[in-house]
């Protein structure tokens, strides 16, 4: 039966476990048997073979884990660490932004934040580097080339995991799941983010605390038609859209602009309608607040959800196709047939006695098929040459049916012969079969029937060995 | 049941006249070219006794074929059954009893030697797959020992063992076999692929019921080991193309070798030949390889250099018969060159207009259809301040050649090398020699579209010695179809 789903799930530290089991030497070893034991039985049979494999995998992470692999522990508490840092540094930057656009107002009296350059600094500067990175993504995704800022943190998480940790991450690095990229990438991605929305709340920190501390005003001037007040009122009317529906407290509207321009400011009296100065400023504050919770963090947030969703879709979606994760599912789940090796264990050696170069061809059919044995190999004996002699009793040893001792119808000698054939009994013992299969004469492949006097006299020999085992038999052509 | 047949496994006795291609149809269902374990030759009588063969996986047996040796007297025997079913009394035509009584009489006495043993199996309860050379005619002998099998009253399957096309008395004995068996089919044991031999073995399901589940288990089986040696092959062919494609060879080389013009000439001879001798012998393991998984013995792989450096790419017929036709390769180029370019066009937010990818396309279709028409070209790389061993001196480096469909060329043939031994059956005996001038070429013309830009793509990462391992999950897919459509073809 299938476990729970949920239990199956990869995560990122099963993902570095894994690569970095694969690579010890033993990773192999028993993988067979933790297929059978352990990941089979609780693999379900409907399951599509990209399923099975990523399930069967993550089971034999479990079996093979160990308590002393931490390189999943490492990898999370160093992109842990590289997150903090990275928040901590956005933080610090988004302070030190929305207190360094606090400039002496240029009139006197006063600081104020000059609206053109606070917008463009805080959520122009951002949507700079988010339609940038935007487009970067969309050339290099197929690539698997990571961004600027995820090679950055990449290296911070690297440096924090330890220097073990290495051949693991750039693995991990190149793993990519089949529409939804990286996997690491995209974790580095959620991080990034999650530094620019610390970033927002820096600068909205620091902003506040600037209005809280500060007296602080909110003037706008420029001398390019492209930033009048026109065009002010439009990108504040653009900006304040999400939330228009709140009442004009919250909008600074065409007012609002004119009463912050720095001539305004300067001549008050030249304003058609002066208004008061706080409440102006309040709504202006209000106003940036939001500008840079809606335009700067929100989608911040978004993208760092996004990026969370698509690091589980891609971990969700992993195909293990990489060939070290190919040859470590075929080893674990691979079927092995046996080879077939039984035999008809019917061969049995030819003994050319007197080296009359008989071929076993000539031979062969007669003894498949009248005595039902296969003369796997010939040799000779009562040669001069002593070589073939021990060559002719190592084959004899491995003969599964005994010795067919081919011999010449004149050739019988009867000591010679009873000493070819003790030799043979002592080779083979004392129940195995030995054959006199006698011929007429051989003449190169010719091979002669021997006639019916030599064949008696033939009879009369084996006979007169008192073998059961011994049988003499007349090769017919 | 005996010891030949177990109760609790399907046993088929493969029986038939003498040298009708039992022992062939079981070598190459059972995939064994092995004539130290199954005898094949044109001898008669080359099977002498029953012969268990089982087919088993992780150790445990799930089927069991059991050759027999041939019938030799059938109608005598067939007297000698009827004879001794009347006398015993018995009326209407023999049966299993009368079998039994048969083999009891005269098993162990010399007669009726090979009835007695191929009869053996079939009382003990195994199930009968009679094997028929339709090219034979059909004589009385036959019809007796299809009267015999009937009398055993098992489940009978008959086999027509065709060898080549159009056997002549094929309709003859199909219209006979019906009325003695209870299932007819063909299946050409010197031809007979994957596919035939799976198709046989369900058929062994509609003659043994009781053993159905362990049968199909045996099927799914045996699909799961032929895709595995599917995928090992793709992987042991991808690891020779990476390997072949970033193969260089080098040598230290003096000052004076590269300024005079015969020595320049002669080290170039040299190094070339050594490159392709190594391709070759590359080849020849990865061959040798899908040989040993695909259980073939008798194949010998002969790829030498000269496979390589006789290959003229200025004659048409050359680019008809090995790697990418011209204005397929020329195609290749352009899609990876346009892909490239395409990458400047948006890199710029569109402002080059398409330039890039226009002239990406045009640069790299160019380039293929063009580049180093001459095959043995390798490209050189003269690398001064290269440690050695023997001190800090000039090295040549040579490889891979400059043609781009070098890798095409390569992977045509080992694909061309995977496409024979597929094919080939067991049962023939034949020595399998494995080389390019037999060889059928042109499957890499077959590969289409992405699957090609894929491929184009990683061999020019392999060439250029910075292997895209992001593509090789891709290109392992390419690859395993391909050998699956060579499956099928």
């Amino acid at each position: 039966m299938a476990r729970a789903v949920k239990e199956d799930k990869w995560t990122l530290a099963d993902l570095a476990d894994f690569e970095s089991v694969l690579t010890s030497d033993d990773a192999s070893r028993g993988a067979r048997r933790i297929y059978r034991e352990t990941v089979s039985p609780q693999l379900s049979s409907d399951l599509d073979e990209a399923t099975r494999r990523r399930q069967g995998l993550r089971l034999w992470l479990e079996a093979k884990r160990g308590d002393d692999n931490l390189a999943g522990q490492k990898l999370e508490s160093g992109l842990r660490l590289a997150g903090l840092v990275v928040k901590v540094l956005a933080l610090l930057a988004g302070l030190g932004i929305a207190r360094g656009l606090l400039q002496e107002l240029p009139m006197g009296g006063g600081r104020g934040y000059n609206i053109w350059l606070f917008l463009g600094v805080t959520l122009g500067l951002q949507w700079l580097f988010l339609l940038g990175g935007g487009v970067a993504w969309l050339l290099f995704r197929k690539s698997g080339r990571l961004t600027w800022s995820q090679e950055l943190l990449s290296f911070l998480g690297r440096k924090f995991a330890g220097s073990r940790l290495g051949p693991t991450w750039s693995r991990l690095i190149q793993m990519r799941s089949e529409g939804y990229g990286s996997v690491l990438g995209w974790r580095l991605a959620s991080i990034s983010q999650l530094g620019a929305v610390w970033l927002g709340f820096g600068i909205v920190a620091s902003f506040i605390g600037c209005l809280w501390f500060l007296k602080v005003n909110f003037y706008w001037e420029s001398t390019l038609q492209s930033f009048s007040e026109t065009q002010l009122v439009r990108v504040t009317d653009g900006l304040s859209l999400p939330w228009s529906w709140a009442g004009e407290q919250w909008r600074p509207g065409s007012y609002g602009v004119e009463q912050a321009s720095l001539e305004v400011l300067r001549d008050p009296l030249r304003a058609p309608d002066p208004g008061p100065e706080e409440e102006v400023n309040r709504v202006w504050m209000r106003f940036l607040v939001l500008a840079i919770l809606v335009w700067g963090i929100l989608p911040r947030l978004v993208l760092y959800f996004y990026c969370v969703a698509r690091e589980k879709r891609a971990l969700a979606s992993l195909d293990f196709q990489e060939s070290r994760h190919r040859n470590l599912w075929r080893e674990m789940a691979k079927v092995e047939r046996t080879v077939v090796k039984t035999s008809q264990a019917d061969g049995v050696v030819l003994l050319d006695v007197g080296g009359s170069g008989l071929s076993v061809e000539s031979v062969r059919p007669f003894l498949l098929q009248q005595l039902r044995v296969n003369p796997e190999s010939v040799h000779q004996t009562g040669v001069l040459d002593a070589s073939k002699e021990e060559a002719a009793v190592e084959a004899m040893k491995q003969a599964a049916l005994g010795v067919v001792m081919a011999v010449e119808g004149w050739s019988l000698s009867g000591p010679q012969m009873k000493r070819n054939y003790e030799m043979v009994r002592g080779v083979i013992g004392e129940k195995k079969p030995i054959r006199f299969l006698v011929v007429g004469t051989v003449k190169g492949d010719q091979v002669t029937e021997v006639d019916e006097t030599e064949m008696a006299e033939w009879v009369k020999f084996v006979d007169g060995l008192r073998d059961p085992a011994v049988e003499v038999v007349k090769w017919e052509s | 049941m005996s010891d030949l047949v177990p109760k609790d496994i399907p046993t088929f006795a493969v029986v038939g006249k003498v040298n009708m291609g039992k022992s062939s149809v079981l070598a190459t269902l059972l995939e064994v070219d092995d004539d130290q374990v199954i005898r094949i030759s044109s001898t008669p009588g080359e099977t002498t006794r029953c012969q268990i063969l089982p087919v088993e996986f992780d150790g445990r047996e799930m089927i069991r074929f059991i050759d027999t040796p041939g019938f030799a007297r059938p109608l005598e025997a067939m007297r000698a059954i009827e004879q001794m079913h009347a006398d015993s009394g018995a009326s209407g035509s023999p049966g299993l009893a009368a079998i039994q009584a048969f083999v009891e009489e005269y098993g162990g006495t010399g007669e009726f030697e090979d009835e007695c043993q191929l009869l053996g199996p079939l009382v003990d309860g195994a199930g009968l797959l009679y094997i028929i050379d339709p090219s034979k005619p059909l004589r009385d002998t036959f019809i007796a020992e299809m009267e015999i099998l009937r009398w055993t009253g098992r489940q009978r399957m008959a086999l027509l063992n065709e060898k080549g096309e159009e056997p002549e008395y094929r309709d003859e004995w199909k219209n006979r076999l019906g009325s003695y068996f209870n299932l007819v089919r063909t299946f050409d044991a010197h031809e007979a692929r994957f596919d035939e031999r799976r198709r046989l073995l369900k058929s062994l399901l509609e003659i043994d019921e009781d053993h159905r589940d362990l049968i199909e288990e045996t099927i799914v089986f045996l699909e799961e080991e032929w895709t595995q040696r599917r995928e090992e092959s793709a992987e042991a062919i991808i690891s020779f193309l990476e390997k072949g494609l970033g193969y260089r060879v080098e040598k230290r080389v003096e000052e004076r070798d590269m300024e005079m013009p015969h020595r320049r000439e002669k080290l170039g001879q040299e190094l070339t030949k050594r490159y392709y001798d190594q391709i070759a012998k590359m080849e020849k393991e990865t061959v040798e390889k899908v040989l040993h998984l695909y259980r073939h013995h008798l194949g010998r792989v002969e790829v030498t250099a000269t496979d390589f450096t006789g290959i003229d790419l200025e004659q048409q017929e050359t680019w008809q018969k090995w790697g990418l036709s011209r204005s397929q390769l020329a195609i290749a180029g352009g899609l990876t060159g346009g892909a490239g370019g395409a990458t400047i066009d948006i890199g710029t937010g569109g402002l080059t207009h398409g330039l890039g990818t226009i002239l990406g396309a045009v640069g790299g279709a160019a380039a293929a259809f063009w580049k180093g028409s001459e095959l043995p070209d390798l490209a050189l790389d003269l690398q001064k301040g290269v440690k050695l061993a023997h001190g800090e001196g000039t090295a040549l480096r040579l490889g891979p050649p400059k043609n781009e469909n070098f890798a095409w060329i390569l992977l045509d043939s080992v694909l061309g090398h995977y496409r024979e031994i597929v094919s080939r059956a067991h049962g023939k005996r034949e020595e399998l020699v494995l080389g390019h001038d037999s060889m059928k070429g042109g499957i890499v013309q077959s590969i289409k579209g992405e699957d090609r830009r894929v491929l184009q793509k990683w061999f020019t990462s392999c060439a250029k010695s910075k292997v895209d391992r992001s593509l090789e999950p891709e290109v392992f897919t390419v690859v395993s179809k391909v050998l699956a459509d060579l499956n099928r073809s």
